[in-house]
């Protein structure tokens, strides 16, 4: 029971807070390029206005593959939040991008299947991250599970600073951010339409936003985690570690997918890498 | 009956069973009589191994007692497999292989006549629940491949009609080969068990020079050259042990633990040659030019399995040794290389290949750290990967026959062409890398095992293995999409799945079926025959724990009711089909896009390979090199640190 209400409350509260986030995203982007911006809940506004679409569709396996694409995504943070294996999150979280990327390969179109693959080299890019962070919390404090880990008071940024900061590094290709929006960002001037959406309309696309939220909320759960010896510090954490990331998003241009990929597998390797040897080194738990 | 009576006996089928279908297959005149031969000696064998597996109680059998002549007969046969190697490479004048088989005869020789005799072996055979489970995978998938292989090889001599029709041959090595395997998981005596190493060498090189071509009988002998060297390796182990502790028997070497260091560190760098880990996986990837039913044979539930299978059991005595840790680190890196490799991998075939390379890497790794969490991943993973692998090299085999490629480029809008096999490619697919499929859970257990190990050894094979999964990732979805991606091509002939027959259909969807029972059984598989193995070796066990289990159930039930219903809700509903967007310019379907002047032009898309980064032949290279000089360490620390 006490882990099914934590991960009820995700799914249920997550597209709520999610949404919010999204609109305080706009709002502050706005304000850095001397904007007003829309309402807070403008996010909101543009979900339901995709669902009163007509529905338009290339291929009747699109829909299918972004409702799966939603579903993961709430079981991931589900799990996550409910005291699952963070292991077995990470591999959740992919199997639901997988979900995304199998529907933008199944349309002709370029800008799609160019979508896909460059959402895919994210993957590659993000996937030792995760993995290695994962395995430092638990060589760190001998645990995998968010509840058990929130309960403690173990101050996990203490032992983990260089892990942190590569999944500072990895946050901005998973919350879509420059320099590393390769497959998808919510500004206007993408070089190639918006890639893996390209196909993807109406409610479709709908699933896909609401998707983000639920996304959001997981990796901003995820960086809670290292701050989790005390609240407010945690709250603050996530906070400005988000403002962190509007803030290099409207400072950045895009890079090519080759300085992506090279540049996370280095920062991985080191930072990440460094921090989990150095555990190993000291001794662990 | 006695319990230790109807093991004995069934062992003993399994043994000779398929070793009698296959002289009746080289026997059989007629196309007829040979397909009920193949069903038949299939349906024996599969039902044999399930009964040997349900017979069996708690713990091991040791068969004592004496079998009149089976040493002459062991001799003997020993003698003609070394024959028959030396024959063939005469005959193609290899004067590497005629050495390595003349050393590898010398050596057996001067064991049997000079080691042997002084040696007392009270049992030469056992069986425990490792080789109950090994049984199960040799006994339920090989004979479904053999199955397969009827509709295969009728479909591959009508499009290569120059090629000598040998089926005969082909069906004896393929029933050959499941009774040397089983030879191997069940000799308690080294001797006999590297008789059947040599035979599963000798199958393995006639298979994949079936054809006779020229690159066909270079690939063979590369493949015998380098098995026979692991061969070479298990005699000079055999020598080791019969002269210095006067043991010839596998419990007894495991009793010895640490003392066994050096021919422990022998057999596993022959378990390391059959298993193809770098530096010796060329012999895997060049058995591509056989045909297809060869490689699904050797890649899930023989031939290399029987070097995963010899690691695992040196495992208590290695583990924690430096020679433990050389075959870690050989593993790891393989899995590693083999991962960065495949995604500059064009041909489908071969990703298939350096993937079994990769999965096999992390089981040898396992072997190589040892103790029960990380054994127990080897023994699953063993199951998990030879189900999907098998189903992946029937498909594409399926696939080859119809449209004759082999590049991953070719197989798009398979989902539209072969929307059954699609799916059952996708089925293959999901098994390698998706959670909560079997080889994922293996993975997610490695690293949880790997993080228990105190020194920073563990750190490494951690973040190798963090590296492997991404690279895992990006290969496999690169294919999925590709046999996703729908095009409505006018043009495309839908009946081309009528042509493929009843026996390939069986093998693929029990292959299916299969896949998803083990993983959805896996807690029952566990409790069954790993667990038990584990406890008797070690005196406790791995797994993942309740809870986990029964997440992986909820997901692999989601995983597979969700997009199902979703897609056929979907079918129902009503909605508006549009073209495709390709920045307003006009594009219909089958990916002509209208151009400047009223032209057509064609789109063609292609993967990414990422080459400039992963350049396979620099990483295979360098992999090369650092496994190769893990095994000089390996042998040079076994002989330094025996005591």
């Amino acid at each position: 029971m006490e882990k099914l209400m934590p991960a009820l409350a995700y799914a249920l509260l997550a597209p709520l807070a999610g949404g919010l986030l999204a609109g305080v995203d706009r709002i502050i982007s706005a304000r850095m390029q001397r904007r007003v911006g829309p309402p807070l809940l403008q996010p909101f506004y543009d979900v339901a206005k995709l669902f009163s679409k007509g529905d338009v569709e290339v291929n009747g396996l699109q829909y299918p593959l972004a409702l799966c694409h939603l579903v993961f995504m709430a079981l991931a943070g589900a799990l996550f939040f409910g005291g699952g294996d963070i292991l077995l999150v990470i591999f959740v979280f992919t199997v639901a991008a997988l979900f995304l990327v199998a529907a933008a390969f199944s349309s002709a179109s370029p800008y799609s299947f160019v979508g896909a693959e460059r959402e895919l080299i994210i993957i590659l890019a993000a996937e030792p991250a995760l993995i290695i962070a994962a395995a430092a919390i638990y060589k760190a404090a001998g645990s995998l599970s968010f509840l058990t880990l929130a309960a403690s008071d173990t101050p996990l940024i203490v032992k983990l600073p260089g892990v942190f900061l590569c999944l500072f590094y990895v946050l901005t290709m998973k919350l879509r951010k420059s320099p590393f929006d390769l497959s998808y960002s919510h500004h206007a001037h993408q070089e190639i339409v918006k890639g893996i959406t390209t196909d993807l309309g109406g409610r479709t696309l709908a699933l896909i936003e609401i998707t983000h939220w639920y996304e959001n909320i997981l990796l901003m759960g995820l960086v809670y985690l290292f701050f989790a010896f005390s609240v407010p510090l945690g709250l603050a954490a996530v906070a400005v570690t988000y403002f962190l990331e509007v803030l290099t998003d409207n400072t950045n241009a895009r890079v090519r997918w080759q300085l992506a990929l090279s540049s996370t597998w280095l920062i991985t390797l080191l930072l990440a890498g460094g921090n989990l040897l150095a555990l190993y080194a000291l001794g662990g738990n | 009956m006695h319990t230790d009576t109807t093991v004995a006996y069934l062992l003993t089928f399994l043994l000779c069973a398929p070793m009698l279908f296959a002289l009746a297959l080289l026997a059989a005149p007629g196309v007829r009589l040979r397909g009920l031969l193949v069903r038949v000696g299939a349906l024996a064998t599969g039902a044999g191994a399930i009964a040997f597996a349900a017979a069996g109680g708690a713990g091991a059998y040791y068969f004592h007692g004496e079998i009149h002549g089976l040493e002459t007969f062991f001799f003997a046969a020993s003698l003609a497999l070394a024959g028959v190697m030396l024959f063939y490479s005469v005959k193609y004048k290899r004067p590497l292989a005629i050495a390595l088989v003349l050393a590898q005869a010398a050596l057996t020789l001067y064991f049997d006549l000079a080691c042997a005799p002084g040696v007392a072996a009270e049992s030469a055979f056992y069986a425990d629940k490792f080789s109950m489970l090994m049984a199960l995978v040799i006994g339920i998938l090989g004979p479904l491949i053999c199955v397969y292989a009827l509709g295969y090889m009728r479909d591959f001599h009508r499009h290569y009609p120059r090629l000598p029709d040998r089926r005969n041959f082909f069906f004896f090595l393929l029933f050959a080969f499941l009774s040397a395997m089983f030879g191997i998981v069940f000799s308690n005596n080294l001797a006999h068990m590297l008789f059947f190493w040599e035979a599963t060498t000798v199958c393995s090189f006639l298979l994949i020079g079936h054809t006779r071509t020229k690159e066909a009988v270079n690939n063979a002998f590369r493949a015998l050259v380098i098995n026979v060297s692991g061969g070479l390796a298990f005699s000079l182990a055999l020598v080791w042990l019969a002269r210095y502790y006067g043991v010839i028997e596998l419990d007894k070497m495991l009793a010895l633990r640490s003392a066994a260091l050096v021919p422990a560190a022998l057999l596993c760098y022959a378990a390391l040659t059959k298993a193809a880990q770098f530096p010796f996986s060329s012999w895997l990837l060049g058995a591509m030019v056989a045909p297809t039913p060869t490689s699904a044979l050797l890649h899930s539930s023989t031939m290399v399995k029987a070097g995963v299978f010899l690691v695992l059991k040196m495992s208590p005595i290695i583990a924690g040794t430096a020679v433990g840790n050389a075959v870690a680190l050989i593993g790891a890196g393989t899995f590693l290389a083999a991962s960065l490799i495949n995604i500059s991998e064009p041909n489908v075939k071969k990703v298939l290949a350096y993937s079994t390379i990769a999965n096999l890497g992390l089981i040898v790794a396992c072997g190589g750290v040892g103790g029960p969490s990380a054994v127990w991943i080897g023994l699953v993973l063993i199951v998990f990967h030879a189900v999907s692998k098998s189903l992946l090299f029937l498909v594409v085999g399926t696939v080859e026959n119809r449209f004759y490629t082999k590049d991953m480029e070719n197989y798009d809008n398979l989902i539209v062409k072969m929307p059954v096999t699609a799916l059952l490619f996708v089925a293959g697919i999901a098994g390698m890398f998706i959670a909560p499929f079997g080889v994922v859970v293996s993975k997610w257990a490695a690293i949880e095992a790997f993080l228990s190990i105190p020194s920073v050894f563990g750190g490494v094979l951690v973040i190798m293995l963090a590296y492997g999964s991404g690279a895992t990732v990006f290969y496999w979805s690169k294919l999925l999409g590709k046999i996703l991606s729908m095009r409505d091509q006018p043009g495309v002939e839908k009946k081309r799945e009528a042509t493929i027959g009843n026996d390939e259909w069986t093998a693929e969807w029990s292959h299916a079926i299969l896949s998803l029972v083990v993983c959805g059984g896996l807690p029952l598989l566990s409790a069954w025959l790993v667990e038990p193995y584990l406890l008797a070796q070690y005196g406790a066990s791995g797994g993942l724990g309740a809870f986990n289990y029964g997440v992986i159930i909820i997901l692999l039930f989601l995983l597979i009711a969700l997009p199902a219903l979703a897609y056929v809700l979907h079918r129902r509903a009503s909605y508006r089909l549009s073209d495709t967007y390709v920045c307003g310019r006009q594009m219909d379907s089958h990916l002509l896009v209208g151009g400047a002047l009223g032209s057509w032009r064609e789109i063609t898309l292609k993967n990414y390979y990422l080459d400039d980064f992963f350049n396979s032949s620099a990483i295979l290279r360098y992999s090369n090199m650092v496994c190769g000089a893990a095994i000089v360490y390996m042998l040079a620390a076994g002989v330094l640190w025996r005591n």
